[in-house]
């Protein structure tokens, strides 16, 4: 079953004029670790604000749990839901431990209440000093408490990470693991921060411009989408040559880092027989290359890979 | 249906109804708690404000500025009312309290009702309340409760002012009141401020923070003229003071002529309008976005 199922989701702002999420198909698998990517007016929060209901859906479906809903008026699979949103407003005025009992509230659920203690101590939260007074990264945990205080079927977190320190972050994450392999619940996280979704997800969505660009198993992203080739050459002359010869060979490719010798560059699997053989066999300005290092791109790549225009990169050099 | 499982489906329905009315009050009690040093502060002072106007009383000196006043245009009149007993109880509180009641507390409330929304909004905070399982008609309900509940101990403060003022003001003779029509006054005073919240509230539904403002402002004023200044105006459309609710809180004629005449009909039109516009403001936020 699926934990989240979205059909044709739409949602323009401004009468129409704004095409926030244009028409959007995707499954969440229940147990999942979907990683939500995109840069910023992507549609990503725009997708999660629709599935929690904060926004109002211009058209399409969302089924939570096998269960078409309204998520605006159907507020009960809420009850399963944890949520942490991507920009956080917390009470200034009362403490954590006094914003959990309030939502503790408003859920129909009962809260476990030690999990809340071994979070807070975890996560080395104040839970009796006025959240007004806390850092930024300090209601960052305060919120990620929040979205963890039940035992949900469904975690959706936009951007959790933000604002913690990289100690908290792996300490966020090995909670959520664990938090997983207890209850099989379904973690739905959008985020800028590509090595830790690489790290965390199992499969991932790439949302561009409102529309779905690209949904897989990360895997399987990274098998098939661009290779990362480094070059050391022996000359500056050799890598000219070279470069002269990649962008009439393969103007696809995206370089992404030169410095005196060496170069980094992009490929596409399909160019790799090709050029191998011709850096086997070619000489660049009279001299072989010194060194070569192949390797699958890193989500970071695949990202960059749909959101810049291949073509302009050879010819403005390293990529930005 | 059996008759047990028909019974089964009353008991669900009446439970999930309790349950939404406990998370609406749930609410409410926390924005109370949350504005809590403000609400005290502001209700003291009006319960301190009503008992020092009392303390002021003074049947001769007021019977001469009484003459003084009635040399005025007959609008500045409009504005206490349209009456003037100054040297009597009812009249004075009528005049003094009662008439700018709209600007003594009215203001505060509708200060507070108007920014509510759009500053949880701006704070962010409401995506996370509105994340948890409650609908949308029991957050607008459970934060109008709160103003309401700010309107009644606003009100209980100043009734509290105003007795211990009649008990302990040596020019005020406790016999020569009228507690049956205070007491009146009163209710009425919370229900015309019950009016003015459920205004402010309703801008604060679907306008952000300054325009919410504005027109709550700009609302209350404009009320305030048709309700006060409307005897300025051609007669043909003298008419238009009744879509003010100033028109319908106007204690004077009770508390100086002593009848009872139009009051009920009138505190009534402030219940049936508080209750439209709110149904309004629950409709209207249902509907819309929750803006990042």
């Amino acid at each position: 079953m699926n934990a989240i199922e979205v059909k044709n989701l739409v949602k323009y702002y401004s009468k129409g004029t704004v095409r926030a999420v244009d028409d959007i198909s995707f499954n969440v698998p229940q147990g999942s670790r979907f990683g939500f990517l995109g840069p910023n007016g992507a549609g990503k929060t725009t997708t999660i604000r629709c599935l929690l209901g904060l926004l109002q859906l211009t058209a399409g479906e969302i089924k939570i749990f096998g269960e078409s809903i309204d998520p605006t008026k159907d507020v009960s699979f809420r009850n399963r839901v944890g949520y942490l949103p991507g920009e956080l407003g917390i009470y200034k005025q009362i403490t954590a431990t006094k914003l959990i009992k309030f939502f503790a509230k408003l859920y129909d659920i009962t809260i476990d209440w030690d999990f809340i203690k071994d979070v807070s101590e975890r996560l080395q939260i104040d839970m009796d000093r006025k959240m007004g007074v806390l850092s930024k990264g300090n209601k960052q945990k305060v919120g990620v408490l929040t979205a963890l205080m039940g035992k949900f079927d469904l975690l959706v977190m936009d951007e959790p990470t933000s604002g913690l320190d990289p100690l908290m972050q792996s300490e966020f994450y090995r909670i959520v693991s664990e938090r997983q392999k207890e209850s099989n619940c379904t973690v739905f996280v959008s985020s800028h921060v590509l090595p830790e979704v690489e790290k965390f997800c199992d499969t991932i969505a790439i949302i561009k411009k409102g529309k779905i660009a690209e949904i897989s198993d990360v895997q399987n992203l990274k098998a098939k989408s661009l290779k990362q080739i480094e070059l050391d050459f022996l000359a500056g002359e050799s890598k000219q040559e070279f470069l002269t010869y990649l962008s009439s060979e393969f103007p696809e490719a995206i370089v992404e880092h030169q410095f005196e010798t060496q170069l980094t560059f992009l490929l596409p699997p399909d160019a790799m027989r090709k050029i191998m053989s011709d850096l086997g066999n070619r000489v660049w300005a009279g001299l072989p290359i010194k060194d070569i290092t192949i390797q699958n791109s890193s989500l970071e790549n695949i990202f960059l890979q749909y959101y810049k225009d291949t073509n302009s990169i050879l010819n403005g050099g390293a990529i930005q | 249906m059996s008759i047990k499982n028909y019974r089964i489906n009353i008991i669900n329905n009446l439970k999930n109804s309790l349950n939404e009315i406990h998370k609406t009050l749930k609410i409410s009690w926390n924005e109370l708690v949350l504005g809590r040093k403000g609400i005290l502060f502001y209700t003291l002072l009006m319960g301190l404000f009503s008992f020092w106007f009392l303390t002021i009383f003074n049947p001769e000196l007021f019977a001469g500025m009484e003459e003084f006043f009635k040399g005025y245009p007959e609008f500045i009149l409009e504005m206490v009312g349209g009456q003037l007993a100054l040297a009597e109880f009812g009249g004075f509180i009528s005049t003094y309290i009662f008439s700018f009641a709209w600007m003594y507390f009215g203001i505060y409330l509708i200060l507070r009702a108007s920014q509510d929304i759009p500053k949880e909004i701006d704070n962010k905070t409401i995506d996370l309340v509105l994340s948890k399982p409650i609908k949308r008609w029991e957050f607008v309900l459970g934060k109008y409760l709160q103003h309401v509940s700010t309107a009644f101990l606003i009100t209980s403060a100043v009734a509290l002012g105003l007795f211990i003022g009649i008990i302990t003001v040596p020019n005020i003779n406790p016999a020569d009141v009228y507690y049956n029509e205070l007491i009146i006054a009163i209710a009425w005073l919370f229900l015309f401020l019950v009016a003015l919240v459920s205004t402010g509230f309703f801008f604060s539904t679907f306008l952000n923070t300054r325009l919410s403002l504005a027109f709550s402002f700009g609302v209350m004023i404009f009320f305030y003229a048709l309700g006060s200044f409307t005897g300025l105006m051609p007669e043909a459309i003298q008419g238009i003071k009744y879509f003010s609710i100033f028109y319908y809180f106007m204690p004077s004629n009770m508390l100086i002529n002593h009848t009872l005449d139009f009051v009920w009909l009138h505190a009534f039109v402030l219940v049936i309008y508080s209750i439209i516009i709110t149904i309004i403001s629950v409709i209207i936020f249902n509907k819309r976005d929750i803006p990042v």
